[in-house]
């Protein structure tokens, strides 16, 4: 009966043979985070000189090492555990032996898992301990990471087993296991990159699938603003589900595959052409960024024709590149290149095809331009966002968005100043809930060209409600010349972003300012020092006697003069109480 | 005891074994012969259970043996390229045998202590190729099996060790009635040791005899005939024929007697019979068959 | 006791046949002395048991030797052992007898042959 199910005594002499794998992840964990707590003092950092482990807060780094360490140890361990499914000698030897697959696979489950865990909690409980004496260490903290890092554990040592049912050799191996790591997401980012870049305006939406990537949905989600069990749950629910179809796998697995690169028939084919796509997005981003850098416009990410080009046929030869490498590497023969020279072809006339395609507009989504009918609500964001569901409004901005594209498609000339420049995204609310983004650059000339555009916004947001009453000239002015901007408050206390404009600051600063705030008793003014780098000129606070100020920038501003003559009313004290900074410096002017 | 029916496996697109049959009677050493590729090493794992078949039957024992566990525990399973993990002395390979087969014993593991000139604390990695062999068949025979099956078993052994291990598995097979499956290309070896042949080519078994049989019914003969002439008679299985001036030298599927007295009828000058080695039966069976194709 | 020549291309069988009547005719071995149990002849010679027994077999069937179930093979006294013996070995003469008269040796000519050996002895 023994020999028909878990077999103990194999899976601990499993874990004897692979004894200096434990040892080195022991040992990792003793160096990396038991050593810097022990030697501790509450005013010194560790790992770097950045991090202060003594408050709960300052643990990130040491969560992220865990996530990464887990991630590693994971992999490293089933790679040498689970020698069964690499070397074809371990295979026979197991094939012939009187256990059955199940129990096989049962006891190199916990023989790769068990020690790893029982480490994770044996320096746990060193750091408690050391918690508990040294009152520079966090219990909390320790407590999270333990918790955290068993949980990771059993994730991605369940990816792995996984990963490892596809393959008989152990690069293979890791290359499942990265894949579905980062699942998607980096699949997302690369796309997004390059697809941004050959049709500039139109806005792809990303992270589609948050949680398809286990690895950003444990980094990001548990991690950032603090360890977040939630997604830690889920995913270890997820890992059963895994190792349920790792099984299934291995009962149908040739055990004569070990040492062959595939385990499964059927997915080479998929293999090649994945390696082919990855390939070919490999070769056009790194086309991409080198033309970034040479004279593209970085803002934008609006590249030249002749790199536009150049990035299409670079991923057409990374297409191919990419599927003779994923065919040499399942075959590991000199005859990659004729096995697979149809298969590469294939890939790249594809990419070569969409990267034409997208780069002519051929589905034209470029210069698209919705019905006005068929608008629910648009939302304008440039300076302040703007939702506006007025159908007229919605009219009016689709004029100018029409203009944005005719400015747009002349638009190809990268020697702008970038300040003079600003970036307009439109979202269209259809009324069946389709959401479509679109994003320009609005550039603004000496010689008026393309002020047009400029113009309508400024009607458009003129007339509508709630922002009319008073912003009204305001915003002529906000589009023309240079701003000064700071935050207001209303009397209902919504809040506003004011743009006022303005031409010689020098008047104003010394002479028209100063003694119109004094005008309000309860006012001062003061003037922090000028800089004159990247437009703006200093710091301009309004404020109480002691109390909280309030910066406004000042980037010489024409008609401040004016503007402050014809609205003395504003009640700036409510900014004053409603703002909520609390190291703004305090300066004699 | 193993009784293999109708077996195909294939790896891609090489058919290793294509319609196998293989017979093994209980307490027999059966010799698996054939020439390189012809599939004796998957037909042996495909008997331990190691490997699945495509299609067909074995059964070992009485039993299917394919993830059978209680059949798997009686067959013991020596292949070309011995299993051992890094940093394993002999020593630690015991222990390892004991965790994995319930029927290793200790006991007889010390007893044969004295056949094998083995340290038990060095590592197997260093040990030369045929001391390898020497402590495999050391485990292996301390598990008392009931089927044995070796893969190219003494290549890289000295004389010595390969009489003692024989008489090893002489004295398991005569005691215990372990049935032994070897294959080989020391036919010379074969022929003391085995009772039965199996000839295989090509992923198909050509022909399974006992030895005896087979060396009683395959015979050389010398005939010289005055007139240099000479028409076999049709009765006559001639496979194969030599002519040196008057002497033929004819290789004939028949028995001393049979042949001798089939001759006799073309009244020939001189008539010798001598035997034929497994060798040349082995040669002579495949080459046959190569010939009618 | 027993060794088998491998240059020797008679079955095994016979040689170790041959090995006991050997024995047994010179004296060597006595009546009632035992033979090699099939086990241990197989292990020391490291050759199939299958190949003893059917020695022993022939051995026995020509009377050379008897079996007792249990206890092992033993040499027999049998008269007719020896004599079986001797037919066969008189069989082998007569081949060789015919085919040096048919190389042209005359019976006189073998006959003086016997006698001159015999008083060699």
């Amino acid at each position: 009966m023994r020999n028909s199910s878990y077999n103990g005594r194999l899976a601990l002499a499993t874990v004897c043979r692979c004894w200096p794998l434990w040892l080195c992840f022991f040992l990792a964990w003793a160096l990396g985070l038991v050593l810097p707590l022990a030697t501790l003092t509450s005013s010194s950092s560790v790992i770097g000189g950045s991090v202060n482990l003594a408050l709960t807060t300052g643990w990130d780094l040491e969560y992220f090492a865990s996530l990464v360490g887990c991630m590693i140890a994971s992999l490293v361990s089933v790679l040498t555990v689970w020698e069964y499914l690499f070397k074809a000698p371990a295979a026979m030897f197991y094939g012939s032996a009187p256990i059955s697959r199940q129990a096989l696979f049962a006891v190199m489950f916990v023989a790769g898992l068990l020690p790893l865990l029982v480490i994770e909690l044996v320096i746990g409980l060193v750091i408690l301990w050391l918690a508990v004496i040294l009152p520079a260490v966090a219990i909390d903290a320790c407590l999270t990471w333990l918790g955290l890092t068993l949980g990771f554990t059993l994730v991605f040592y369940s990816i792995a087993v996984l990963s490892v049912q596809f393959a008989g050799r152990k690069s293979i191996a890791t290359v499942f296991y990265l894949g579905i790591c980062t699942g998607v997401y980096t699949l997302e980012l690369i796309v997004e990159a390059i697809m941004s870049s050959l049709v500039p305006s139109v806005v792809f939406s990303t992270q589609v699938f948050l949680w398809a990537s286990p690895l950003e949905a444990l980094g990001v989600w548990c991690l950032v603003d603090g360890p977040n069990w939630l997604p830690l749950i889920v995913y270890c629910l997820v890992a059963v589900v895994m190792v349920v179809i790792a099984l299934v796998l291995n009962r149908r697995r040739h055990l004569e595959v070990a040492g062959s690169s595939l385990a499964l028939p059927g997915i080479a084919g998929a293999f090649k052409v994945a390696v082919g796509v990855l390939g070919a997005a490999f070769f056009g981003m790194v086309t991409l960024f080198l033309s970034l850098g040479s004279g593209a416009d970085a803002n934008t990410g609006h590249v030249p024709l002749f790199d536009a080009l150049l990035i299409m046929a670079m991923m057409v030869v990374g297409g191919f590149l990419g599927v003779v490498l994923g065919e040499q590497s399942l075959k590991r023969g000199k005859h990659a290149l004729r096995a697979s020279w149809k298969q590469g072809l294939a890939v790249s006339m594809c990419g070569a095809v969409l990267v034409l395609g997208c780069y002519f507009d051929v589905l034209q989504l470029r210069t698209y331009v919705p019905d006005a009918d068929n608008v629910a609500k648009v939302e304008v964001t440039s300076y302040e966002r703007m939702t506006l569901e007025d159908p007229a409004n919605i009219e009016d901005v689709i004029r100018v968005h029409e203009m944005l594209i005719d400015q747009y498609g002349q638009d190809m000339d990268s020697s702008h100043e970038t300040s003079d420049c600003v970036s307009v995204l439109i979202t269209y609310t259809m009324k069946d809930g389709e959401e479509i983004s679109r994003t320009y650059d609005m550039f603004r000339y000496a010689d008026g060209v393309g002020n047009e555009a400029f113009d309508m916004m400024e009607d458009v947001a003129a007339t509508d409600e709630g922002i009319e009453s008073w912003l009204g000239d305001s915003l002529n002015y906000k589009l023309k010349g240079y701003q000064v901007s700071f935050d207001y408050f209303d009397e209902t206390g919504e809040w506003y972003s004011v743009n006022l404009d303005s031409r010689e600051y020098a008047d104003f600063v010394n002479n028209a300012l100063k003694p119109d705030i004094y005008k309000h008793d309860a006012m001062r003014c003061f003037l922090s020092s000028f800089e004159e780098t990247n437009d703006e000129v200093g710091t301009l606070f309004f404020g109480r006697d002691g109390e909280r100020y309030l910066p406004v920038s000042i980037q010489r501003c024409p008609n401040i003069v004016e503007w402050f003559k014809d609205n003395k009313d504003i009640d700036l004290r409510l900014l004053i109480n409603k703002y909520n900074q609390a190291n703004v410096k305090y300066a004699e002017g | 005891m193993i009784k293999v029916s109708q077996v195909c496996k294939a790896f891609g697109p090489v058919q290793a074994l294509q319609n196998f049959d293989m017979h093994v009677l209980p307490g027999s050493v059966y010799g698996l012969v054939g020439p390189n590729g012809a599939g004796k090493t998957t037909a042996l794992k495909v008997i331990s259970g190691a490997m699945r078949a495509d299609a067909g039957t074995v059964s070992v024992c009485g039993g299917e043996v394919y993830e059978n566990v209680a059949v798997k525990g009686r067959i013991a399973s020596i292949p070309s390229d011995l299993y051992f993990s890094e940093i394993a002395t002999v020593e630690g390979m015991k222990n390892l045998y004991g965790v994995v087969f319930p029927d290793f014993s200790s006991l007889r593991f010390e007893e044969l202590r004295p056949y094998f000139n083995l340290e038990t604390n060095r590592q197997v990695r260093s040990l030369s190729k045929g001391m390898q062999k020497q402590a495999f068949f050391w485990l292996a025979l301390s598990r008392r099996p009931d089927v044995l099956l070796l893969d190219e078993p003494v290549d890289g052994l000295d004389p010595a060790a390969r009489h003692t291990i024989w008489g090893l598995v002489m004295d398991d097979v005569a005691n215990r009635g372990m049935t032994v499956v070897s294959s080989s290309h020391n036919l010379r070896e074969l022929t003391d040791v085995c009772d039965h042949v199996g000839i295989m080519d090509a992923g198909q078994m050509r022909l399974e005899r006992s030895l005896s049989e087979l060396q009683e019914n395959f015979v050389k003969v010398q005939v010289a005939f005055e007139d240099d002439k000479f028409e076999a008679p049709a009765e006559l299985d001639v496979v194969n024929r030599v002519q040196e001036g008057r002497l033929f030298t004819l290789v004939v599927r028949a028995s001393a007697e049979k042949a001798q007295a089939i001759l006799a009828q073309s009244n020939p000058m001189f008539v010798n019979v001598l035997p034929l080695s497994l060798e040349e039966i082995f040669i002579y069976e495949l080459g046959g068959d190569r010939n009618e194709e | 006791m027993i060794s088998i020549n491998p240059q020797d291309s008679r079955p095994l069988y016979e040689q170790i046949e041959d090995n006991f009547m050997k024995l047994i005719a010179a004296g060597i071995m006595r009546e009632d002395d035992k033979l090699p149990s099939v086990r241990s002849l197989a292990s020391q010679l490291a050759i199939n048991p299958n190949t003893i027994q059917r020695a022993y077999r022939e051995l026995e069937a020509k009377g050379f030797i008897y079996s007792m179930p249990g206890k092992g093979s033993f040499v027999s006294g049998s008269v007719d052992a020896a004599d079986s013996r001797k037919q066969e070995l008189l069989g082998q003469f007569d081949e060789v007898s015919q085919q040096l008269i048919d190389l042209g040796c005359t019976a006189e000519e073998l006959s003086n042959r016997l006698k001159e050996g015999k008083s060699d002895d």
